[in-house]
């Protein structure tokens, strides 16, 4: 392809690249409808040249052959019976004597007028003076009833052999048109000079013009002396603008075609318009359509640019407004809430990962430096303690065993959270779960009547790592029940559906504030004056170990819900 | 009834149920009531009896049947009516057969009163020979005003109403309607010979009495009987008239409302017959469905008026044919009818002097006539006046087989109908000058 044609070069300016996609789409929809438009627009200009074509052609001339035959073979009948009458034998003293009627000419003659196609027939002097009329069938008013304002003065007259065609008397107000054929009548005895003339119908003759129409679009017409043009029904109509000469039937009378291409073409012409104008306006509906679609779309793409710049910029709490369509670009702010929201997870543990992998460490080496000499402090210190009798020196002492202790515990627990075991799961029944945990949690409940109530069915199961579920739970119920004041319920109930159990555990203690709930899981928050703030953080590590997540729900002053979502065991397992 | 006189009725009847029979069986030469030998008025009628018109002479005939046995039961009960002999033939409506007719009938069978004749131009024809021969002619079909203004004379009478009588009422049906729907194109197509011609000029002349202002849109003369209607149908389209005045007649106006259901013509523009679109076997034609905005008229209904005279001249009509009649039909009784009580009048004097003064002003009471009205032969110009009813089809079964008959009608008294004396002069004037006879 020619690198320079322009459909290249429109292709070019299409994909300019400052150009946007709707844009492109747009222009490119409206060259395609108009390039189909012109195509149909030129295909259809051959078509009407070809119909016209095939209408005015060699079909016509054949029409037009035919017709002019059939008007010629009504004349030459015409013509025979005026000759017939014209040269009777009677038909001089016929003239001579009207006083006594010829029956045989008077009956020839009233039987030829009640023909249909004629009016009657007329008889002239030499100065062309009416001097007796026979009305036939069709006649009417002059000159049969009454002559003062008839004449055939001035008429055209043409001569066929010895036959003249006087007329013809184009219609009038109230008046059909005529036309006569005369003749001389024989010679007789009296040797007058009478002609015969037969009146006819005009339209007689135009009638058998009927057939040689077609479809409105060619009318035949017959163009008569004087230079009228009469229709089929033999009255005058306006001259055509365009017409097609047919061949002779008489001179002067000539046979033509009004060719009005606009009677077929008209309606292919109005549909054409119509179709330009509907064309036109659906290309301007488009340019409206992409033009608003454009303005929206180029607003709410800003909404996914704007969410990708926060993102960028490390919001990763930015989410976009729900769409109010569910269309691509609904589906694909979700999308992008969605990998939002991954994202924020995947940092979250891998900071999380990253802090545990750093506090590990540390606390492996706090936990190596710091309880072996705990170890031997402690030893020391009970050694001490058993020689010492005075009581004050032996309370001390115990203190000092008590917080080498607690010591001992804050450094196992950060061995615990920084270098966590792997879990071994197996399947596990929560009544028995519930049942060590209360065992437990017992010693803590004597003295401050806090009921601890465990509602569990016997045959629920979870398949999970036992030591490190009892821990959690304990370590979950030691909450509930530190922030319980005396007197206190705390629930520990299970619940199964949808393929998990679901374990509550609620207490209706000081609860947490908002602010707090959102930093309980952070390792070394705690609320309590002596805890080292491990507690939550290792069972959040020890759940996820699990396979579990962690809800906790909680309104200050009321109490808080913990809700544990544990896979349940199946037996498919 | 005496028991005898119900016998002759009885037979009358009979007689002329058969005579009915065969007339429909066969054209011709055709003689109903009483011996030449017993008559004491012989009628020469014709009427055409084949082709497209045929059913105007069938009923025409069955008309005059009607006539003859009333006349026949009023003598029978003592009244002082006529013998009447009436003779019917075949015109083919033909000017030339017509008048050979005629001149039989006057010549060789002693006709006292010529009758009959459905066209106008065969009238005219036979109108001019009355006037020859001194002969009495009753026109009981025909329409032509022409006839008893410009050519009238005194030999010829007329007992239907004509084409002025006809277009007077239909203009003033127009000129309502132009207040109802502003129609201003109009178009004529009437016959090419005399009685379309005059009825065009008496429609103008009664429009532009009126001050009805309208276009003249196109104005078409097919000729009697045409075969095919279809350029002037084309022609009438291209026109676009609001309405369409036609005044072909009988088989034509089939033909021609047939054609023009074809095409489109009858969605655009009205057409209305005024003069003899209403004509029984149209409405039958019709079927149960007629083309939309037709109004018609025509010289006698079936269903209007509502008298006793027309339920009993309609049902001794279907009595004697079983079948409902056509206008023809009353006209051709009035002829008879009108003839009888001229013959009352004048005592029994039959010369065509005495009869004719008998017919002048003569007042008889018609089918045609509503109620409390009666219908009069004007003195001057010897043509009957009547009342003329335009309606439009409605649905009507009582006049089996047709299903729809005229309604919603506006009805013209004769009165209203009357030529001004101005147009009167005018076209009486150009009669040409007649010896009294």
């Amino acid at each position: 392809m020619n690198l320079d044609s322009p459909f290249h070069v429109l292709l070019q300016w299409l994909a300019r690249p400052h150009r946007s996609l709707v844009a492109r789409y747009t222009l490119l929809s409206v060259v395609v409808m108009s390039v189909a438009l012109i195509t149909l627009a030129i295909f259809y200009e051959q078509l009407a040249k070809d119909l016209l074509n095939r209408l005015t052609g060699e079909r016509l001339d054949a029409q037009a052959l035919s017709t002019a035959n059939r008007l010629s073979s009504f004349l030459d009948d015409r013509f025979y019976q005026l000759s017939a009458l014209s040269n009777h034998p009677n038909m001089p003293e016929f003239i001579v004597d009207q006083s006594r009627l010829i029956s045989d000419v008077d009956s020839l003659l009233k039987l030829e007028g009640d023909l249909p196609f004629m009016y009657g027939v007329l008889f002239f002097d030499e100065r062309d003076r009416l001097i007796k009329v026979l009305p036939g069938q069709s006649a009417s008013g002059e000159p049969y009833w009454g002559s003062e304002h008839w004449s055939i003065a001035g008429l055209p007259v043409q001569w066929v052999g010895d036959v003249e065609v006087i007329g013809p008397l184009l219609p009038k107000a109230g008046g059909s048109g005529s036309f006569l054929i005369r003749k001389s009548i024989r010679v007789g005895r009296t040797n007058q000079r009478v002609r015969i003339a037969l009146h006819l119908r005009l339209a007689s003759l135009t009638e058998l013009l009927v057939s040689a129409g077609m479809s409105g679009v060619v009318a035949p017409l017959l163009h008569v002396p004087g230079g009228a043009f009469v229709d089929p029904t033999g009255r005058q109509v306006k001259a055509p603008e365009q017409w097609h000469e047919g061949p002779m039937i008489l001179p002067g009378w000539q046979l033509v075609f009004s060719v009005e291409p606009g009677a077929i073409l008209k309606p292919l012409n109005d549909a054409r318009w119509w179709l330009y104008w509907v064309a036109a306006g659906f290309i301007g509906f488009i340019l409206i359509v992409f033009f608003t679609l454009s303005r929206q779309l180029r607003s709410r793409v800003s909404t996914l640019l704007q969410g990708a710049h926060q993102l960028s910029m490390g919001d990763l709490s930015y989410r976009l407004a729900q769409q109010p369509q569910d269309d691509e670009i609904g589906h694909v702010a979700r999308a992008f809430n969605v990998m939002a929201e991954r994202l924020a997870q995947v940092m979250d543990q891998t900071v999380r990962t990253e802090n545990l992998a750093v506090l590990g460490t540390f606390a492996t080496g706090v936990a190596h430096e710091v309880r072996n000499p705990l170890a031997t402090m402690k030893t020391t210190v009970q050694a001490l303690l058993r020689r010492e009798q005075e009581p004050e020196r032996r309370q001390l002492l115990s203190d000092l065993v008590k917080e080498i202790d607690r010591l001992s515990r804050v450094t196992n627990d950060l061995l615990e959270y920084g270098r966590p075991h792997p879990p071994k799961p197996c399947v596990v029944s929560v009544a028995q779960l519930f049942e060590h945990t209360g065992a437990m949690v017992a010693p803590q409940l004597q003295g401050r009547s806090i009921e601890l109530v465990c509602e569990a069915a016997g045959d629920l199961q979870i398949f999970v790592d036992p030591d490190q579920a009892q821990q959690v739970l304990l370590n979950l119920c030691m909450n509930a029940v530190q922030a319980s004041p005396d007197g206190a319920v705390v629930r520990l109930c299970a619940e199964t559906g949808q393929g998990r159990v679901r374990i509550l555990i609620v207490d209706q203690g000081c609860g947490i504030s908002a602010e707090h709930l959102q930093q309980v899981r952070q390792p070394f928050f705690t609320l309590k004056p002596r805890g080292t703030g491990l507690g939550l953080s290792i069972c959040q590590q020890l759940l996820e170990a699990n396979g579990a997540r962690m809800q906790i729900v909680s309104v200050l002053g009321e109490g808080t819900h913990v809700t544990l979502d544990f896979p349940a065991f199946t037996r498919f397992l | 009834m005496h028991p005898m006189r119900i016998w002759a009725y009885c037979l009358l009847t009979l007689s002329g149920l058969l005579v009915s029979v065969s007339a429909s069986a066969e054209v011709g030469r055709l003689e109903l009531g009483v011996p030449a030998s017993q008559a004491d008025l012989t009628m020469g009628c014709l009427y055409p009896m084949t082709e497209r018109a045929a059913i105007y002479g069938h009923d025409s005939i069955l008309g005059i049947q009607v006539a003859l046995n009333e006349l026949q039961a009023r003598r029978v009960a003592g009244e002082p009516v006529p013998r009447v002999r009436v003779i019917v033939d075949d015109d083919q409506s033909k000017a030339s057969y017509g008048v050979s007719l005629a001149k039989s009938y006057i010549h060789k069978d002693g006709v006292q009163v010529l009758c009959g004749m459905v066209s106008s131009g065969v009238a005219l024809a036979v109108s001019q020979l009355a006037r020859q021969e001194k002969v009495l002619m009753i026109g009981t079909d025909h329409a032509s005003s022409r006839m008893t203004l410009e050519n009238g004379h005194p030999y010829y009478f007329r007992v239907t109403n004509d084409t002025w009588t006809s277009m007077a009422a239909g203009a003033r049906y127009l000129q309502a309607l132009q207040k109802k729907t502003g129609w201003k194109r109009l178009a004529f197509i009437g016959p090419d010979y005399e009685y379309g011609h005059v009825s065009r000029d008496d429609l103008h002349e009664a429009l532009n009495q009126l001050g009805v202002k309208f276009e003249d849109v196109i104005e078409l003369w097919p000729r009697l009987y045409e075969p095919d209607y279809s350029p002037y149908i084309a022609a009438l389209e291209e026109a676009k008239p609001d309405i369409i005045v036609s005044a072909i007649w009988g088989g034509d106006f089939h033909a021609f409302v047939k054609q023009a259901v074809g095409s489109r013509l009858l969605e655009t523009s009205r057409l209305a017959n005024f003069d003899t679109g209403a004509n029984y076997d149209f409405l039958v034609s019709l079927g149960n469905k007629a083309p939309a905005g037709l109004i018609l008229s025509a010289r006698h209904h079936n269903n209007w008026p509502d008298t006793e005279r027309n339920r009993s001249f309609v049902e001794r009509f279907h009595q004697l044919s079983g079948r409902y009649p056509t206008y023809a039909a009353q006209g051709a009784y009035t002829g008879v009818m009108v003839m009888a009580k001229a013959f009352e009048k004048t005592g029994g004097v039959t010369d065509s002097k005495a009869l004719i003064h008998a017919l002048e002003g003569l007042e008889i009471a018609l089918p045609e006539d509503p109620p409390g009205t009666f219908s009069r032969i004007d003195p001057v110009t010897h043509q009957i006046q009547q009342s003329q009813a335009i309606g439009t089809p409605v649905s009507n079964t009582d006049y089996p087989p047709a299903q729809l008959m005229l309604g919603d009608w506006s009805v013209y008294s004769a009165q209203e109908l009357q030529l001004d004396s101005a147009t009167l002069k005018r076209r009486l004037a150009a009669r040409k000058p007649f010896a009294e006879p």
